[in-house]
């Protein structure tokens, strides 16, 4: 690299300069005050609380958490590939319908994925109370619209020429679009639908934290108490249960999907619809209440919300998206490239699994041990989150890639990092830059759930509108959410478009 | 292979069923008075306390009485609001916005102690602070780093934060512009022990607690502030219990709470989890005082 030129590797690695910022934040607000209970937390990680009522608790909680992990991702993936099939071009190309559905169809799926699922299930709380079930719906709502928008995507890569071709000959519509579908889903269901499972119960791990269930619920309370021997027992309990889940996904072939597992599937979608009816039928006869409760006022109450310096917090909120966006995206290629051997790699897997487990609210609660809050100090806690899930990916992908162009570059004498980056980094680094664009649309809606234990941004205000139970400041603060995500996204989709 | 699948078709159906039958609404038992508490502390503490108090209302009440935890002061509102709780033990501050919320709900009871209920201002032994004599010395908290609990707890944000402003300070006057909300008393204590809050306010019954009964979370702390009276912790019930068990059970229901005896063991147990001596007649216009304060803080609009 003689030259800066400004190619996609070179992007991957540019992000690192919203750290300098960050870098000084940090230094400034550092304290050591809290290194007698940092000091307990890693030890109690080696020596966690292992009794008989804990492990029934842990049992129990995580058993909750497979339940609403699972089913939301079933309903996600169904729903997803239908929402996905009705809002790509194909459907209404093969249909004749008018296109301007597709777009209405899209607007609105963008609206639901702009909002977190943890808001949504906040929301949802409001409404129906303290129930199981708004787990999986509150995790469903945002997960069918991504799941839609990535089926959409791979089914829009289909040629539009064989769409003719099969055209031509008059087949049957309905079976034409199946067959002309069913490979790209397939594909994209291995691919990416799987990890999803791994996403979903992540997910409720988080949503937890916030009253819904499963074993966020516990990680939170013991470690709001500061318990953390407690606190560990249920995080090994989560990972064991990541790793079986990813383990058993592993072996789950799927190239022989037989006709006798479709017709579970639509059994399960069956039923699952039959019950969510019922659940409507049941709120909409036997509770014959408004849900929010100040509906009325909404509409009718003086919007005093500028003396909340809305901006600044509309602000607050970008800067901790872009400043941890450029972590999530640069810090994985520069670890991996510094620390380029065996015991490095190993290294970094296992820390970048630590930082996935580790919900980042009580990410944010243990940095806050040794820093004051700020946007510095949430952006590195969702950045280092994010990096984590993007490390993983990268790991995978250049595992994954035949490594004749690395082998060549060492045996000519390059030294070995710089073989790397153009033996192995370099084809990657495209579809690694894809991926964070997506990942990025993300951390938007993620910024929510740390501002509201960082105390920054839109994040904080919407916990303390939401407990002050101020219904028009969390309409104007969901509004603001959902712009911002939808702007994010759009730029996204322009960088994406660039890049393939 | 195909065998894994048939398998997984069953799992697949089994488990839909078992799920749409064990979550229907239809399922939900109307005969049972569940209890809730707002989780101020630590949770293991509030889960003996509540199910020692279950157990004796449904000896004395004759029906079946359920404790659900929740996470949050929200939640807790929410809950009550929604019909999922029917008796909850409520703070000053989200008693009455739940009471706002739910109509007709009625206070049943306090505690001796909530009648004057205080809090406390802690420090860190390492900042050399004295403790002072009134709210005028809270002036030497400006630009340390300060904790409250949870953001609608009375004890441990409302009332601190209505004595700090009387004082003449402002959440912008602690470092870093912002209060951190440590979600209850317990990591307020642990987090001004650690260190990583320079000073915090708590409920002065929990710190009380820890000063006698675990004092490696009270070393590093000294005592700053004790504040003035209030009332806080209240019992609030639904209004339609008498509708829903039987007629006067609302009566029946206030009456075992005011009769437990610290005399008689068994009792004896439930009042020292609850650090009361008794339970006392209640009126929601006890909490006028707490309401006005609320909304001039914004935690009620």
């Amino acid at each position: 690299m003689n030259k800066l030129k400004l190619n996609s590797s070179s992007i991957t690695f540019l992000p690192i300069i919203v750290f300098i910022p960050i870098a000084y934040e940090l230094f400034i607000n550092f304290h050591i005050g809290g290194i007698e209970l940092f000091k307990e937390f890693i030890i109690s990680a080696l020596n966690p609380k292992i009794n008989n009522e804990i492990i029934f608790t842990l049992v129990k909680r995580l058993n909750e958490t497979i339940f609403i992990a699972f089913f939301s991702w079933l309903i996600s993936i169904i729903f997803g590939v239908i929402f996905g099939i009705l809002s790509s071009e194909i459907f209404y190309k093969i249909l004749n319908l008018p296109i301007f559905l597709k777009r209405f169809l899209n607007l609105f799926l963008t609206f639901i994925r702009s909002i977190h699922e943890i808001i949504w299930g906040l929301i949802l709380m409001q409404i129906y109370g303290l129930n199981f079930s708004i787990g999986i719906i509150a995790i469903c709502i945002p997960y069918v619209a991504i799941n839609a928008k990535v089926f959409s995507e791979q089914i829009e890569n289909i040629n539009l020429k064989t769409i003719e071709s099969i055209k031509q000959i008059n087949g049957i519509k309905s079976s034409t679009l199946i067959t002309l579908v069913w490979t790209p889903v397939i594909e994209t269901f291995k691919n990416f639908g799987l990890y999803r499972l791994e996403c979903a119960i992540r997910s409720t791990a988080v949503l937890g934290l916030f009253g819904v269930g499963g074993i966020g619920t516990s990680i939170f309370l013991s470690f709001q108490t500061l318990n953390f021997r407690e606190l560990w027992t249920y995080l090994w309990g989560l990972a064991i249960l990541i790793i079986i889940s990813k383990e058993l996904l592993k072996n789950f072939n799927l190239s022989n999907i037989s006709k006798k597992f479709l017709n579970s599937f639509v059994i399960a979608l069956f039923s699952i619809s039959i019950f969510s009816l019922s659940y409507f039928v049941y709120y909409i006869f036997n509770k014959n209440e408004i849900p929010f409760i100040s509906i009325n006022n909404l509409l009718i109450s003086n919007f005093n919300f500028i003396s909340y310096d809305f901006l600044k917090l509309l602000f607050e909120t970008i800067v901790l998206y872009l400043l941890s966006t450029g972590i999530a995206i640069s810090f994985p290629p520069i670890f991996i490239l510094i620390l380029n051997n065996k015991i490095g790699i190993t290294i970094i897997r296992l820390i970048s699994f630590l930082f996935r487990l580790i919900p980042p609210p009580v990410l944010i609660l243990i940095l806050l041990m040794f820093n004051d809050p700020s946007i510095s100090l949430a952006a590195i806690t969702l950045g280092l989150h994010n990096a984590a899930i993007t490390s993983k990916l990268l790991l995978a992908n250049l595992h994954n890639q035949d490594n004749k162009q690395y082998i060549a570059l060492k045996s000519l004498g390059a030294a070995k990092r710089s073989s790397w980056l153009f033996g192995l980094f370099v084809k990657q680094a495209n579809s690694y830059l894809a991926y964070c664009a997506y990942r990025s649309d993300i951390i938007i809606r993620e910024t929510a759930i740390l501002g509201v234990i960082g105390s920054v941004g839109l994040g904080w205000q919407l916990q303390e509108s939401l407990s002050s139970f101020a219904w028009e400041e969390v309409l104007v603060i969901l509004i603001a959410y959902s712009s911002i995500a939808i702007i994010g996204e759009l730029i996204n989709g322009k960088i994406k478009s660039n890049l393939t | 292979m195909k065998k894994i699948f048939i398998n997984f078709k069953r799992i697949l159906v089994t488990s839909t069923i078992f799920f749409t039958t064990f979550s229907s609404p239809l399922n939900a038992n109307p005969k049972v008075l569940k209890i809730g508490a707002i989780p101020d502390q630590n949770q293991e503490v509030l889960d003996k306390r509540f199910n020692l108090f279950s157990k004796e209302l449904a000896k004395n009440l004759d029906v079946k009485v359920k404790y659900i935890p929740v996470i949050n002061y929200v939640a807790a509102v929410t809950g009550f609001r929604r019909n999922d709780l029917d008796l909850v033990w409520f703070g000053g501050l989200s008693g009455v916005q739940a009471r706002l919320q739910t109509p007709k709900a009625i206070v049943i009871a306090q505690r001796d102690i909530d009648k004057e209920f205080k809090s406390v201002f802690i420090v860190n032994k390492k900042l050399k602070l004295d403790s002072i004599s009134n709210k005028n010395g809270l002036k030497k908290l400006k630009n340390l780093r300060f904790t409250f609990g949870s953001e609608n707890s009375t004890s441990g944000r409302l009332m601190p934060e209505y004595f700090l402003n009387d004082a003449g300070i402002k959440i912008d006057n602690f470092k870093g512009k912002r209060a951190g909300f440590s979600g209850s008393h317990d990591a307020t204590l642990a987090l001004v022990n650690s260190g990583a809050f320079d000073a915090g306010a708590l409920n002065k019954q929990v710190w009380e607690n820890n000063l006698k009964n675990n004092p490696k979370r009270t070393n590093n702390v000294n005592l700053f502030w004790i504040t003035p009276d209030y009332v806080d912790y209240h019992w609030v019930a639904q209004g339609n219990l008498d509708n829903r068990f039987r007629e006067g059970f609302t009566k029946e229901l206030k009456s075992t709470i005011l009769n437990l005896d610290i005399k008689n063991p068994q009792h004896k147990k439930i009042l020292d989890m609850f650090n009361a001596k008794k339970f006392i007649e209640a009126k929601s216009n006890d909490y006028k005082n707490i309401e006005l304060i609320a909304r001039k803080l914004k935690k009620i609009r």
